[in-house]
């Protein structure tokens, strides 16, 4: 296998085209990134049930997602251990086992192998133990969010959130009891580009006023000042900021711009005079005017690496599929214990940004992917604010939202990883 | 084109996307499931063909504001990302309101909607009609396909069954709801610009 001069491509301040265009590297990725550190698979209340399941993939290892009929959780590799087939087709479900099609070979939900048809043909020596699925070593759960790793020496996931823990804990907080509950389907959109173009986007206060221009313009003309994103317009005069933390997660706090009302900044949603109203007229005005306020997105781009990303309302994950083709899953979220006003109109607040905004990310995706392809201009630059780090970089620290020490940052975790072929150096 | 047909009127408050809304929303979908009658009348057909024909038209020539000025003042337009599941507690692709579809419409039609430069050329494809008679209106399914391209893009198509809620008004035949059924509902989808 190759091995790259990881020194060279991701140096601080520019990075190398080629790791958005290898085949190499996205492969190395693929067990390095996607693998070695834990990745989020999935929401327990997708799978409440004993039994119940659901497939989700780790890289480009498809896995099912199950809940035994104890109740413990395992991610086992959809693949039939006699030939390769994967077991299970159906996205989610309820099943105590998995029968694959082609032999006949049947699995339980935990992963153990429990019947091979004319099994007398390997002989007595034939050890059914050997051919349990395999599966991802490590599953746990922080507050509901699953994550898998094949790591034996990644610290805990609750390490691994570190500094980025407070504000999942914030945006989880919302609900009344304190539970996010994933059961409301989900927003697919893919794009022609690197997985890795979703990160440097992902907490960038710099490109809002022109990539999202349409969208703020729209605003603009249609409706009074004080909605959307206008604090945006000059991001490094306004009160908002990003955060950096350890092992390349990001933050970009919209809330201190926004006002104080998330409920009255958030663009017009189909119903929204409707349900206040209903709102208000069960519960009155003060108690539905607070209720509101768990209805829009949360002010804040939270990104833990390397695929789960708090946006809105809601939760993107990033899912590669090739060097340049990845997709985008939004999974719409309910507050348990909320009004149930406030969780339709969440629906419907879900819908706004993957048709208003990410129509333009995407193409500015597809359009670096494009424009990445001239081999002559090497260098992706990411300096932005690097003049004013002093070399503080390295520490958690607070910066302009328009600063590419987002990006940095988690370049520094992705260089560490595929550096060490996959050890992660945790400190 | 009359003057009033480009121009979208201002943004009105959503009072009327309510439980009895989403009610008779999801009541679309049982209804879809049905056989119409044998008897529609053969003027009402026609009726219907030359409206979809005329609305898929406007669509193709990228007339956006008069083709949103087809939509009743109380409307949906409505891409399921699940259909068996109701839309009152299940995001979808998209579920607009009067407001948000001219919403969409005025981000569609700005110089900086990045995704429409160069503007995709649509060209809708619709058959299999079938229409219900209702009260001053009529209930109307339909496959289409819809096939997008962006010069130096590639081409993007759209399959779906579509169901409409027609009325008939003072002003000619509004659309009340627009239910736009992918047959890939549940896949990444790469942005339509209307379907």
């Amino acid at each position: 296998m190759t091995e790259y001069a990881w020194d060279h491509l991701i140096q601080e301040g520019r990075v190398h085209r080629s790791l958005y265009t290898d085949e190499g590297v996205f492969a190395l990725e693929m067990t390095r990134v996607f693998g070695h550190v834990w990745t989020y698979l999935g929401h327990e209340t997708e799978i409440p049930n004993p039994n119940d399941f659901k497939l989700t993939k780790l890289g480009l290892r498809p896995v099912i997602l199950t809940r035994d009929a104890k109740g413990e959780l395992h991610a086992l590799f959809n693949r039939c251990m006699h030939r390769g087939v994967t077991i299970c087709a159906e996205h989610a479900g309820n099943a105590k086992r998995f029968v694959c099609p082609y032999h006949g070979w049947a699995y339980g939900n935990t992963g153990k192998l429990i019947g091979v048809p004319h099994s007398e043909g390997y002989g007595e020596a034939f050890e059914m133990g050997a051919f349990d699925l395999k599966r991802v070593p490590r599953v746990a759960s922080y507050r509901g969010f699953v994550f898998g790793t094949l790591s034996e020496t990644m610290p805990s996931i609750e390490d691994h959130l570190g500094g980025a823990r407070a504000a999942l804990d914030a945006f989880i907080d919302r609900a009344p009891v304190g539970q996010l509950i994933v059961r409301a389907g989900a927003y697919r959109g893919a794009f022609n580009g690197n997985w890795k173009l979703v990160w440097d986007n992902a907490a960038d206060g710099y490109h809002v006023q022109f990539a999202h221009k349409s969208l703020v313009d729209m605003t603009n003309k249609r409706y009074a000042q004080g909605r959307g994103a206008d604090y945006m317009a000059s991001p490094d005069n306004s009160p908002i900021y990003a955060e950096v933390f350890e092992r390349g997660h990001t933050f970009l706090h919209h809330r201190p711009g926004m006002g104080p009302s998330l409920w009255e900044r958030a663009r017009p949603t189909p119903g929204g005079e409707a349900y206040a109203a209903q709102l208000a007229d069960r519960r009155g005005d003060a108690e539905a005017r607070a209720a509101l306020e768990g209805a829009p997105g949360f002010g804040m781009n939270l990104n833990i690496f390397p695929n789960l990303l708090i946006i809105a309302n809601q939760i993107q994950v990033v899912e590669p599929l090739a060097v340049n083709r990845t997709q985008l899953t939004w999974y719409a979220t309910h507050l348990a214990g909320a009004e149930p006003e406030v969780n339709v109109l969440r629906m419907r607040i879900a819908e706004d940004f993957p048709n208003f905004g990410e129509v333009d990310d995407m193409e500015m995706f597809e359009r670096c992917q494009e424009g990445l392809a001239v081999p002559e201009a090497e260098w992706v630059d990411c300096s932005r604010g690097l003049y004013a780090a002093n070399g503080a970089d390295d520490a958690a620290r607070k910066v302009r939202p328009t600063d590419e020490a987002t990006m940095r940052n988690y370049f520094r975790a992705y260089k560490m990883l595929m550096q060490s072929g996959g050890a992660y150096a945790c400190s | 084109m009359p003057a009033r047909d480009t121009v979208l009127a201002p943004p009105s408050a959503s009072t009327y996307v309510n439980d009895a809304l989403y009610a008779r929303v999801m009541e679309e979908l049982r209804w879809a499931a049905e056989a119409p009658p044998a008897n529609a009348a053969a003027t009402l057909r026609r009726t219907i063909e030359g409206f979809l024909h005329y609305e898929a038209r406007l669509l193709d020539q990228g007339q956006f504001e008069a083709w949103a000025n087809l939509f009743a003042p109380e409307c949906i337009y409505w891409a399921p990302a699940n259909p068996a599941a109701d839309v009152r507690n299940n995001v979808a692709i998209f579920f607009d309101d009067r407001r948000r579809l001219d919403d969409r419409v005025t981000r569609l039609l700005s110089s900086y909607a990045h995704n429409q430069a160069p503007r995709p050329r649509l060209r809708h494809l619709i058959s299999n009609i079938e229409i219900w008679p209702i009260e001053n209106g009529a209930r109307v399914l339909s496959s289409q396909i819809v096939h997008q391209h962006r010069s130096g893009r590639h081409s993007v198509v759209y399959v779906s069954g579509v169901g409409h809620t027609l009325r008939k008004t003072d002003e000619g035949w509004r659309i009340e709801l627009k239910r736009i059924t992918l047959v890939n509902f549940d896949e990444a989808l790469e942005p339509p610009t209307l379907l």
